[in-house]
């Protein structure tokens, strides 16, 4: 596993390197990917809750980006995780309350939602185009797993607005 | 769940004041006991709010999460035993999430305790699945109680 050097302003080039997959789900990401930059090289102004979201991104992987950074012998969070969690704070309605971002020690980014004791929403983005997901709602529990493409699943999206009991816009 | 809580205290009460003796750690281990996850990483709990992230209970590639038997101790050697057996530089220990092993269990996640019986012990057989261990990691955090390092953070209210 390498650890990686990461800055606001050298993330895409970390994941432009890395571009050259021919494949469809390389073309998909090469598309998800443009879109993203070109909202960074416009200059492009981010929406309030992506741009916090995005800070605390950045503030985890100040740490995160090391191994062994929870004194348990994680794994860093490596650059396609970092890819595919700036595709999903991108593709996040504006309306939703800004997640906490955290690392687990598999490399993996969570962006994770609690309204109140009993709800919760975790949704853990890895460095496959898979995303899995749990939920909390009281009593009642929810977990799966789906393909992040070029919206947030609705399965995701169903269940995050039933824990934060509103619709997810 | 409060009435988990109060067992706890209880228990806490009765045995603070005796020696930190593990071997007096009952096996296999009960469900009031409680158990401590120590957070050496700040992404790993919202201090604010006073919630532990899911993060700081998702197992490692191994299927394994150390956690450790605080029941007897007082608050100051809760905090001695992680700092003693955790604690590496650089790290800092910044807070710790408390379970019972009942909440343990009720997520469908087993307990290894240490033979012969020690502080340490390891949250294993978690469900198969990425997302069903994911779910079992929500739980656990949702119902954790969060304390933070008196000596980073200055003495809490909360114990």
């Amino acid at each position: 596993m390498t650890s990686l050097a990461l800055g606001p302003d050298d993330l895409a080039p970390v994941i432009q390197l890395r571009d050259h997959g021919v494949s469809e789900d390389a073309n998909r990401l090469r598309a998800l990917l443009a879109a993203v930059q070109r909202d960074r090289t416009a200059g492009v102004t981010l929406a309030a809750p992506h741009r916090e979201t995005t800070e605390a991104l950045l503030d985890t992987l100040e740490e995160a980006r090391r191994a062994d950074w929870d004194g348990y012998g994680a794994r860093p969070v490596s650059p396609e995780a970092v890819f595919r969690a700036r595709v999903f704070i991108s593709l996040l309605p504006t309306t939703l309350p800004v997640p906490d971002v955290s690392a687990d020690p598999n490399g993996r980014v969570h962006f994770e939602w609690r309204p109140g004791p009993g709800r919760a929403f975790v949704v853990s983005v890895g460095p496959s185009d898979v995303v899995h997901y749990a939920g909390l709602f009281g009593r009642n529990k929810v977990h799966g797993s789906e393909e992040l493409a070029d919206e947030i699943p609705q399965a995701v999206l169903a269940n995050l607005a039933r824990a934060l009991g509103k619709d997810a816009g | 769940m409060r009435f988990l809580k109060r067992f706890w205290r209880t228990l806490r009460g009765r045995w603070g004041r005796t020696p930190a003796d593990h071997a007096a750690l009952p096996w296999p281990p009960v469900p009031g006991e409680p158990l401590s996850r120590y957070l050496l990483s700040k992404r790993e709990f919202h201090r604010t709010r006073r919630t532990v992230n899911t993060s700081a209970f998702v197992p490692g590639q191994d299927g394994r999460k150390s956690v450790f038997r605080t029941l007897g101790l007082a608050e100051p050697d809760v905090w001695k035993l992680g700092q003693e057996k955790v604690v590496k530089p650089p790290h800092r220990l910044h807070a710790r999430a408390d379970v019972s092993v009942q909440v343990v269990y009720d997520a469908a996640v087993g307990l290894e305790a240490d033979r012969p019986p020690s502080r340490h012990a390891e949250l294993i057989n978690w469900p198969d699945g990425e997302s069903a261990r994911l779910l079992a990691a929500t739980q656990l955090a949702d119902s954790a109680e969060l304390h933070l390092n008196p000596s980073i953070y200055g003495q809490s209210t909360d114990w």
